[in-house]
């Protein structure tokens, strides 16, 4: 694992139309474009959304003149063709997504506990190790997370995607998403924290 | 003063650096105070730190991709 950002992509030759280039790209980041279209279109549109957006990205390729990062420009095409599949109708809307979330609601929601005078009501567990990655040689805590990840909402799914992935500036993600500023770290927080506690519950139990 | 529960709701904004100078620094004060609070911060940049590593490892096989790609290639191809 973590060898796939590694190797990079040849921006000219993706210009030029080399081929193998374009698979290149296609196996990066296909998997990542779905999981935004769903947050957008649902999941029964968001593989052929992508597919459709591939088919733009080859398209637009020698016109790329590289001013946005290539990232944001692949969201970018996929938002707008899954705007495109939605015509007029709104937004695909998530159970997730609604103003009144907030940071509390995220923390009651995970019931998380504190005392009425805002302190802890017991210590957050001691972790034995905080180096993820001798944690991540065991494979059972990678399927937990594996697993909690694909059971959070794709609104969730999408905005740990754009943001803990690709490391996108929360305004980018806003932009692609169509989600207020407050709604985006509502989501991320509450992704994050949903980790946490499988993490938490590991080093605990042993199990997810 | 924040309360612990503050620091616990707005933890992914000081993660990111979201908060504004003065929440930054009453932020960093009951860090500085506070113990489990100290912990809670690490655990989740931790936690984020495995979720990435997890996460990263999504590409395509090279035939679904090469699939894709040649489909688009046809497509391109085309009168
Ligand atoms: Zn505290």
């Amino acid at each position: 694992m973590l060898h796939n950002d590694q190797q990079a992509l040849d921006i000219d030759a993706l210009r030029r139309g080399d081929r193998a280039m374009f698979t290149r790209l296609v196996a990066l980041h296909h998997r990542r474009l779905v999981i935004v279209a769903r947050a957008i279109v649902g999941e029964a549109w968001a593989e052929e959304v992508v597919q459709e957006a591939w088919i733009s990205v080859h398209r637009a390729l020698p016109k790329f003149e590289g001013r946005s990062s290539l990232l944001t420009w692949l969201y970018t095409i996929v938002r707008n063709e899954a705007r495109t599949r939605l015509g007029k109708e709104a937004r695909y809307v998530s159970l997730d997504t609604f103003p009144e979330n907030s940071h509390e609601d995220t923390l009651r929601a995970l019931n998380m506990a504190f005392r009425g005078d805002g302190h802890w009501q017991g210590a957050p567990a001691d972790w034995h190790v905080d180096s993820p990655l001798a944690w991540l040689e065991n494979t059972a805590l990678q399927d937990c997370i594996n697993r909690t990840l694909e059971r959070l909402s794709a609104d969730q799914r999408a905005v740990f995607t754009l943001r803990d992935l690709q490391q996108m500036e929360l305004q980018d993600i806003c932009n692609i998403l169509e989600l207020s500023n407050s709604n985006v770290r509502v989501l991320l927080h509450r992704a994050r924290l949903t980790l946490m506690q499988v993490i938490n519950r590991y080093q605990e139990t042993g199990s997810c | 003063m924040l309360r612990c529960k503050d620091i616990a709701a707005h933890a992914s904004e000081h993660i990111d650096g979201e908060l504004n100078w003065k929440q930054s620094l009453g932020y960093g004060l009951h860090l500085l105070v506070c113990g489990y609070c100290r912990r809670f911060v690490r655990q989740l940049r931790t936690t984020i730190a495995c979720a990435r590593a997890v996460a990263a490892d999504d590409a395509l096989a090279h035939d679904e991709a090469r699939r894709i790609s040649e489909r688009v290639y046809d497509h391109a191809s085309r009168p």
